[in-house]
């Protein structure tokens, strides 16, 4: 087997608790003890809901948080001991695609400016190749190059951001993507375009990918393994047809029950035996755990 | 549904139409729309956004703003009055007392982040005669939807409620007028999967219970099989399609209504979490 892209050992993230006039209060784990492995042409799913501490990991997973104990290694090599040109090569191999793409995208530049921002910034293009290169780009996320080349970022729709995002994100060939919640915002016709679009993407690269989402149903339909996140704690992992098809954990279980189905016949003779599974695992507040 | 057919709607939408000017131009967001709600029944309206499925509620529960208005017309009758042309001190009167109630879906913007959730409580029970009434209905409001440790949530401030607990605190305070009718826009989108489902089955023990009518807008067709008996599908400020629930899912009609299926069948209903979600064992 090959060396993962991206493998985290031991991740602990904790934040200081914070008492009145700024005494120590008791530290809350983010995340707590997680290890994972992503390798090349590969989508793992993270799942979770909020407070689980998926986002967090995310952040630590594309360097741009410090985890307090534990490493992140990419093919290999610690993140820790990277010089600032491993990090260049870092931040150009791992992608990240946010929630809302109207957010991660800079609203005084039209489209061709982000895409060229980009390519000239880890010189993948010059002046010449410019102009085709980013007509191939928007090309590959669907979108015509003469329609929306000149575009503002507020004349286009949440799903066509959403394309241009990964547009972005694909510009500079990066082997991992890393996709914190890239549907949740879209309507569900759009998301079902966007999800076969990472798909596809996805297997023509070889990518790497790590979805990290709230919703059963997306992780299914993508992913080749899971893990389940619980207050920052790893429930239950692996393949995602033996953890979503034959949970262990009872939170997977209960994550499993609360899935909507559109069908109202399945949605009625299913609500006895969700009633009594639900409930069990309280949803964290603002100020901590559940106690 | 035949009983309730033989009943008078308690609403009912004759040609509806909001056209907003935005910008100069005029967008026809709601554009000539029918719709009943009969007594007890739980009614869904769904479409995706730009639908105009949350301007025809805001239009119908007359909580829109006027100054954008190009025309406003048709007529929308609660229990036989017009609302669209009730005066203003009628239309309180209608939401204080046995009228209607709206749930929206970012509950933390509803919320008075300064008072305490009995303070707030207290304010949509002003028609109580005095403290001790307040306290006993507040709670009993709590325990209805479902929030057993009432005297400690009642002493909370909103941002240390969990998003679930916020929605079931606003949902309390529309049940406050003890309305006939619950409007509820995308009532569970802002709320994580395990909660979303718990406050959807709430939803569903007071149209039982109390056999309260509902009006629930969403772009979720897994909720709408959930929880409602009568669907109508909007596109473009227009209902495309109306009918009962299970026949809108087996057999729709429309172009549109089939798309939208198809999109939710390609989310909901893949792999292996179809025979996962139906194996589920019950607990003992």
């Amino acid at each position: 087997m090959s060396i993962p892209i991206l493998s985290a050992r031991s991740i602990v993230k904790s934040f200081a608790g914070r008492s009145w006039f700024g005494g120590a209060g008791s530290a809350k784990r983010a995340v707590d003890d997680v290890d994972l492995d992503v390798n090349e042409g590969e989508t793992l799913a993270i799942v979770g809901e909020s407070g689980s501490g998926k986002s967090t990991l995310a952040r630590i997973l594309l360097g741009l948080t410090r985890s307090t104990a534990g490493e992140v290694a990419y093919y290999g090599q610690s993140i820790d001991a990277f010089t600032a040109l491993d990090w260049l090569t870092f931040r150009k191999a791992v992608q990240p695609i946010f929630q809302d793409p109207a957010s991660s995208l800079n609203p005084r530049m039209r489209v061709h400016t982000t895409l060229s921002n980009v390519l000239l910034r880890h010189r993948l293009a010059t002046r010449d190749t410019l102009g085709p290169m980013i007509t191939d780009l928007l090309g590959s996320v669907g979108l015509d190059a003469n329609q929306f080349h000149d575009r503002y970022t507020h004349q286009l729709s949440g799903g066509q951001q959403q394309r241009i995002a990964i547009a972005r994100a694909m510009a500079v060939r990066p082997r991992l993507i890393i996709a914190d919640e890239p549907l949740s915002s879209l309507d569900m016709s759009v998301q079902a375009q966007i999800l076969d679009l990472l798909d596809s993407l996805k297997s023509s690269h070889n990518l790497g990918l790590v979805l990290i989402s709230h919703d059963l149903n997306v992780v299914d339909a993508i992913s080749d393994r899971v893990i389940v996140m619980y207050l920052g704690k790893i429930v239950e992992a692996g393949p995602t047809r033996q953890v979503l098809g034959n949970p262990a954990n009872d939170y997977t279980r209960s994550l499993l029950a609360a899935k909507l189905v559109a069908d109202p016949h399945i949605a009625r003779q299913r609500r006895l035996a969700m009633d009594a599974l639900i409930g069990k695992h309280p949803e964290p507040t603002i100020q901590g755990a559940p106690q | 549904m035949n009983a309730l057919s033989a009943q008078s709607p308690l609403l009912s939408a004759r040609d509806v139409k909001v056209h907003l000017r935005v910008h100069g131009r005029v967008v026809k967001a709601v554009d000539g729309v029918d719709l009943d709600v009969y007594p007890g029944q739980c009614v869904g309206i769904v479409g995706e956004s730009g639908s105009g499925k949350s301007t025809l509620g805001r239009a119908m529960t007359r909580l829109l703003p006027n100054v954008e208005l190009a025309e406003l017309s048709g007529s929308v009758s609660f229990c036989g009055d017009d609302v669209l042309a009730m005066a203003p001190e009628a239309m309180r009167a209608l939401r204080r007392h046995r009228g209607f109630s709206m749930v929206f879906q970012d509950p933390l913007s509803y919320l008075n982040p300064t008072l305490r959730i009995d303070r707030q409580l207290a304010e949509a029970l002003r028609h109580l005669p005095d403290r001790r009434a307040v306290q006993q209905k507040s709670e009993d409001l709590l325990r209805q939807v479902g929030l057993d440790d009432t005297a400690r949530i009642l002493r909370l401030y909103p941002h240390e409620l969990s998003g679930g607990m916020r929605q079931r605190v606003m949902i309390a305070m529309a049940l406050a007028p003890d309305p006939q009718m619950l409007v509820a826009d995308e009532p569970t989108t802002a709320l994580d999967a395990t909660v979303q489902y718990q406050v959807i089955q709430m939803l569903r023990r007071l149209n039982n219970e109390r056999n309260l009518a509902m009006l629930i807008i969403t772009h979720d067709l897994g909720m709408i099989a959930e929880l409602c008996d009568q669907v109508y599908v909007m596109h473009g400020g227009k209902i495309v399609e109306t009918a009962d629930v299970f026949t809108l899912f087996d057999a729709p009609q429309n172009d549109y209504t089939a798309s939208l299926l198809a999109a939710a069948r390609r989310l909901h209903q893949t792999k292996a979490l179809g025979d996962a979600a139906m194996a589920v064992q019950p607990l003992p």
